[in-house]
């Protein structure tokens, strides 16, 4: 499991995650994950488009960081991409009720900037 | 998949879901279910100490009816027996994160009649 960040300006960081997001996976990122979702008070688009396979442990690292930048009053969504089995898991859990999906990077990245973080 | 609720003093709406939250049972009660937490206008426990299992869209189910209540200004919570599957399941997806969770159907009508 792999995770990585770019900042783009003004506002906005890009968690980019790779591999499986099993209990193995999520124990090994979670604590950097967390920090990099919260640390820079931004709005964060978390890409799953790397994610081979999400499990209930992802899930609830993501809804749990989710809540922490929405308390710093940021928001949180999420790029699927064309990763169809991840997608699959975030909406038949709920979890695209609670976080804005989306298939397309841009249209992530415009619906996050001018929103303040 | 069974369904009943009634409404307690105070206004809380304490609806027991009982049987399996699976596909078929979801698709049974999710009707009854949004209708029951908007027709009242009350704040509402969802009791599944009787239901035996539930899958990701028994959570779905849950999450988007919680979503509803909160954008009315309302409050749902739910009771569930501790250490079994139900609460397991509920735990890993972290549900216990979004909305107040009990063991205890007194301790959570206490806290939901405060």
């Amino acid at each position: 499991m792999e995770v990585s960040y770019e900042d783009i300006p003004p506002n906005l960081r890009r968690i980019k995650l790779a591999g499986r997001l099993d209990i193995q996976g999520t124990e090994m990122i979670s604590a950097r994950f967390a920090a990099l979702s919260t640390e820079s008070r931004r709005n964060v688009l978390v890409d799953f488009t790397g994610v081979t396979f999400l499990a209930s442990i992802g899930i609830r690292a993501l809804i749990s960081n989710a809540k922490a930048v929405h308390k710093l009053g940021g928001r949180m969504v999420l790029v699927v991409g064309d990763n169809t089995s991840v997608a699959r898991t975030l909406a038949a859990t709920g979890i695209d009720v609670l976080l804005q999906m989306f298939t397309n990077l841009d249209d992530a990245e415009k619906a996050l900037s001018g929103v303040a973080a | 998949m069974a369904i009943e609720h009634n409404d307690l003093s105070g206004g809380l709406r304490h609806i027991v879901l009982s049987g399996r939250l699976d596909f078929h049972g979801v698709e049974k009660i999710i009707g009854q279910l949004s209708s029951l937490l908007t027709a009242s206008g009350s704040n509402a426990l969802i009791d599944l100490t009787q239901a035996t299992l539930i899958c990701s869209m028994g959570i779905r189910a849950l999450i988007l009816n919680a979503k509803n209540m909160q954008q009315r200004g309302r409050r749902m919570a739910l009771v569930v027996d501790d250490g079994t599957i139900v609460s397991t399941t509920l735990k890993s997806v972290g549900i216990d994160s979004l909305l107040p969770v009990f063991t205890s159907l007194p301790d959570a009508k206490k806290a939901m009649l405060q």
